[in-house]
């Protein structure tokens, strides 16, 4: 250790051959990430439209529409909703998965090959399969239901109700995602120690003091990790609802990125969605950040 | 599967016999429950891309009937480019994963070695995955825009409608979970190999090439499979980056299915199904590095 | 041997005749222009596109976008400088959008330069404003004149006992009388699209707003959306909402077009080119069962008064790189033959002009019941805004028809909030 330190861990050298090497990078940032992060920013505070953005400095005007804007109010309570309810089905269901197949091989094998689909399938497709699935009258799960003689007076309409259109939408993401969750947790518990569960055997440990004890915590940072990725990837939720509901029923399905386009993109009030794109930024930051910080600590406990 | 274990366990004793096989039972009936999820929407696409679309407008039925309907699959590919689109996607789909991994691989050493830039740099590049597409679109349409004005570039290599301008977007796009991956397989490298490597000399990169990268190879081609899945399934900025043949990509193509009065389910279905074919055939090639790459960045070698 | 090289150089000249017969023939070879087109008319644009090359030896590209894309495309082509449309295709509600952005070539002198060959009189007077004219100016060509009519399935009417309905309050009781008897068996009286996209949900309520005599704006051009017609005819939809397929907040062109086709449905509104749709579909017998009519009337209004829902005209881009051969374009579009040539090709166009009405060959394509809903639907129809506001306007009230829909606000409130909000994004600008 001591030799690698004076190999330049910590020097002038060693710090200017590590910026080399994070340099194309930290370009590549600045051109994709804070270029635009600026720019949205600029527009936020300007009165903007797409083909003629910065047309009028107005402070904070954009902000203040937006913090009164109810259905915008609304579609950031149906993002957050729909991802901790997403991600959370996926790592439960995932997790759960993985327990059962990590020590079987063979079974494990055919499963991940098969588990591939679903996150393959381009979203435009994955929108007009599950269309045909959820079709009140003529869709895959009512055609069963009614085979099994379960016939309501009126068919279930899974994404004309608002009840349970958001719902439905979660069914979605959680076919879709759930077996990457899964490959995750499978490779999570593949990487555990062996040594802590033979000495758990020894002491006669039960199964399930063994899962509490061990496999749980052990796992637990990998798996917040992943808990975090499909929550970011939920929160992102767009495609679906353009595809399918449109924010539907009344505004049931409503979520941030789909308003903020339809502010961008409908009305070419760019001024306004950046606005709403920096209001949604802070409560995703301030959401992930929470998380980090629980992953952190308990990565510190158990590492 | 479920034979296997019943063999194994039953071989022990015999008391517990019924447990296990209740156990082998409940994992069967959990494990075909979840396999029906998963698959029975695949299947679907699968049997409505072979129905009339007098059949899939009547009744959800799982199979098609007796007659399969193959117009679907001949119109699909005869109305619509199907095999550009493929070709677009291919190349996008391969560009942006090699550029992400060979941009993301020396940042991540420098990450997962010496801690480089603290908390910031990481945070910076992983915030980037938090913001939503929306966002960086027009400012990076502009910005394309406004290269492609430039004389040398307006008649030479453009940016906007080119299969390497969407390319390089779905890199940065993907370089946030390249970095994670290849930071935490960098990670799992004892230091030791890579020190002996400092103290002959070598430099940071030369230490990557020769050290780093043959040891978690299977992690570099997990990545690189993942990587070109997030840029295989974009929809966003390929809509809004690119409006001929000459660079949109599937999901695009197969978006024009879509018409104004209704859309094609049957010859969408067969569309899709050809774009689902390579990319799980490529999976299915690269598997075992998938997982194992997933699972350990594969150190024990 | 002298012979042989003879004979060669006449070979070479005979050949080489018709190339410079078609080059001295063709004003524009060798020139290109780009033309955005939405993909609904892709197979109609790229007809358009070959015959004006085959006469003129212009090459057309023609560049498709989803329905739904094309404004924003056009708008980002002109503010990032790019150019890369000669010719743009626009939904009549977004013309003012595009022209005071500065995407639009102000065509007002062009337009009368060349009265005779526009000849505007022709075109379906409703029409011809809304789809050009914005600030006092022209700024497009009509190109695709699109209306609703209302789609009957006479065998399913007959079943349950019903007469076609001459009047929206007629409808609802039809609808409610068929769903009644017939949901049981999956049989419903009506298709309500209420999915909460703009040109679909509006769409409807355009339909009962024209029928009961109301309109968008008044003749000044202020906002008129929650006078009492206007609350009658949301108030309608409501109303039969409960009866129609469920659910019409999910409901769309697809959803319709499936349960019309299956015999599932026994109204429905949709664009004059339903029954091709409907009677495409391989192995449904409703093609034999269809009647259609003009879009309904509704209250004290005894003058059916339809609604413009969709429609699009063709402009030239600021940018254009070849503005000459765009214009030529446009003028080879108005011209009545072509008009009559795009609106009979399967998956083309609907027509602009009125003298395609009585075009022989168009009513062979169509039908004569639905040449007469289309030309009484052109005549006297109510437009949707175009002005520059209109883009939020119509977002303001699609979001506040959501609401009415699933029972968040009456029809009343509903309109109100509107009104409301329409007046100050009116006033604002």
């Amino acid at each position: 250790m001591s030799l690698v330190r004076s190999n330049g861990i910590g020097s002038a050298q060693s710090r200017r051959s590590n910026l080399l090497m994070a340099l194309p990078v930290i370009l590549i940032l600045l051109v994709f990430s804070l270029y635009p992060f600026f720019y949205t920013l600029s527009l936020s505070v300007t009165e903007s439209a797409l083909a003629r953005p910065f047309q009028e400095f107005i402070w904070l005007d954009n902000f203040r529409r937006g913090l009164e804007d109810s259905l915008f109010q609304t579609s950031i309570v149906n993002t957050l909703v729909y991802g901790f309810t997403s991600a959370s089905l996926q790592l439960v269901l995932g997790f759960v998965l993985a327990l059962f197949f990590y020590k079987s091989v063979k079974a494990g094998k055919y499963l991940r090959t098969l588990a591939l689909f679903p996150f393959i399938t381009p979203p435009v497709a994955v929108a007009m399969i599950w269309r045909l699935i959820y079709e009140p009258n003529s869709g895959l799960i009512n055609y069963y239901l009614g085979q099994l003689g379960i016939n309501p007076s009126q068919p279930i309409a899974w994404l004309g109700d608002p009840n349970i259109a958001l719902l439905s939408l979660v069914i979605i993401d959680v076919w879709q995602w759930t077996p990457f969750v899964f490959l995750l947790a499978l490779a999570a518990l593949q990487a555990l120690p062996h040594d802590p569960y033979e000495a758990a055997a020894v002491d006669g440990a039960s199964a399930w003091q063994a899962f509490t004890h061990l496999t749980l915590p052990m796992a637990a940072p990998a798996l917040i990790v992943i808990y975090i990725i499909r929550l970011i990837g939920a929160f992102k939720i767009f495609d679906q609802v353009y595809l399918l509901t449109f924010g539907g029923p009344g505004s049931s399905t409503q979520v941030a990125s789909f308003y903020i386009y339809r502010a961008a993109f409908q009305q070419f009030d760019t001024g306004y969605a950046s606005a709403l794109t920096i209001i949604l930024l802070v409560v995703l930051s301030i959401t992930v950040a929470v998380l980090t910080s629980v992953r952190n600590r308990v990565r510190a406990r158990y590492e | 599967m479920a034979q296997t274990m019943l063999a194994t366990s039953s071989a022990s004793t015999s008391a517990p016999a019924r447990r296990i096989n209740w156990r082998s039972m409940t994992f069967i009936v959990i494990s075909m429950l979840l396999l029906a999820f998963t698959l029975i929407p695949i299947l679907f696409m699968v049997t409505t891309s072979l129905k009339s679309p007098m059949e899939i407008r009547t009744a959800g039925t799982l199979l098609p009937g007796a007659e399969l309907y193959w117009e679907n699959w001949t119109r699909a590919y005869r109305n619509v480019p199907v095999h550009i689109y493929l070709l677009n996607s291919t190349l996008t789909a391969i560009f942006s994963a090699a550029l992400a991994i060979v941009l993301a691989l020396p940042v991540s050493y420098v990450i997962a070695r010496f801690n480089f830039g603290g908390s910031l740099l990481p945070s910076w590049i992983l915030g980037t995955y938090v913001t939503p597409p929306i966002v960086i679109a027009i400012p990076v349409f502009m910005l394309f825009r406004q290269i492609d004005s430039l004389p040398l570039i307006k008649d030479t290599i453009g940016w906007i409608d080119t299969v390497h301008g969407l390319a390089l977007v779905h890199a940065v796009g993907s370089l946030p979970v390249a970095v994670w991956m290849l930071e935490s397989f960098i990670h799992k490298v004892p230091h030791e190999l890579d020190e002996s490597a400092w103290l002959d000399g070598a430099s940071r990169l030369r230490t990557v090439w020769s050290i780093i990268v043959p040891v978690i190879l299977p992690g570099i081609i997990a990545t690189f499979i993942i990587c070109m899945i997030l840029s295989w399934n974009e929809f966003l900025f390929a809509l809004i980056l690119t409006y001929s043949d000459a660079s949109q990509t599937f999901p695009i193509g197969i978006s024009n299915f879509i018409g104004e009065h209704g859309q094609q389910f049957g010859e969408m279905s067969a569309a899709a199904l050809g774009g689902l074919v390579p990319i799980f055939v490529l999976a299915l090639i690269f598997q075992r590095y998938l997982v194992e790459g997933l699972s350990e960045g594969s150190v024990k070698s | 041997m002298k012979k042989l090289s003879l004979l060669l150089v006449l070979v070479v000249i005979l050949l080489s005749l018709p190339l410079s017969i078609s080059a001295q023939d063709l004003p524009f070879s060798g020139r290109v222009i780009n033309f955005l087109t939405i993909q609904p008319h892709a197979v109609a644009s790229r007809a358009a596109a070959e015959l004006f090359e085959a006469e003129t030896g212009a090459d057309v590209q023609v560049l498709v976008v989803p329905f739904p894309n094309i404004t924003e495309k056009a708008l980002l082509d002109v503010a990032s400088g790019a150019g890369e449309y000669d010719v743009v295709e626009i939904w009549y509600t977004s013309l003012g959008q595009l022209a005071s952005n500065g995407v639009l070539v102000d065509l007002t002198e062009w337009w009368d330069a060349n009265a005779e060959a526009i000849n505007a009189e022709d075109f379906a007077p409703t029409i011809v404003e809304p789809y050009t004219l914005w600030d006092g100016k022209r700024w497009a060509l009509p190109y695709d004149g699109d209306t609703h009519v209302i789609w009957f399935n006479t065998a399913l009417l007959e079943q349950y006992g019903q007469e076609i309905p001459t009047t929206w309050e007629e409808y609802a009781t039809v609808a409610q009388a068929i769903t009644e008897a017939g949901s049981a068996d999956g049989i419903y009286g009506a298709a309500i699209q209420a999915l909460p996209a703009p040109i679909i949900q509006i769409s409807s309520f355009a339909n009962r707003l024209g029928g009961f005599g109301g309109s968008f704006f008044d003749a000044e051009g202020n906002p008129s959306i929650n006078t009492p017609e206007a609350v009658d005819a949301l108030q309608n939809l409501l109303d039969t909402a409960p009866y129609a397929l469920p659910t019409p907040a999910s409901v769309g062109f697809d959803e319709t077009i499936a349960a019309f086709s299956t015999g599932n449905v026994a109204i429905a509104e949709f664009w004059t080119d339903f029954g091709q749709i409907v009677g495409g579909v391989e192995g449904s017998t409703v093609g034999d069962n269809l009647a259609v009519r003009p879009i309904l009337v509704g209250g004290d209004n005894e003058t059916p008064r339809p609604a413009l829902n969709a429609g699009f005209a063709v402009g030239i881009s600021t940018l254009a790189q070849d503005p000459e051969v765009a214009q030529a374009f446009l003028e080879f579009l108005a011209r009545p033959d072509i008009n009559v040539t795009l609106n009979t090709i399967v998956g083309g166009l609907d027509p602009t002009r009125l003298s395609t009405f009585d075009n022989p060959v168009y009513i062979e394509h169509v039908g004569q019941d639905v040449a007469d809903a289309a030309r009484a639907a052109l005549l006297g129809a109510t437009a949707w805004g175009n002005t520059p506001e209109w883009a939020e306007q119509q977002e303001v009230l699609n979001n506040n028809l959501s609401a009415a829909i699933v029972g968040d606000l009456t029809a009343q409130e509903a309109l109100d909030a509107t009104q409301a909000e329409w007046e100050r994004i009116h006033a604002g600008n």
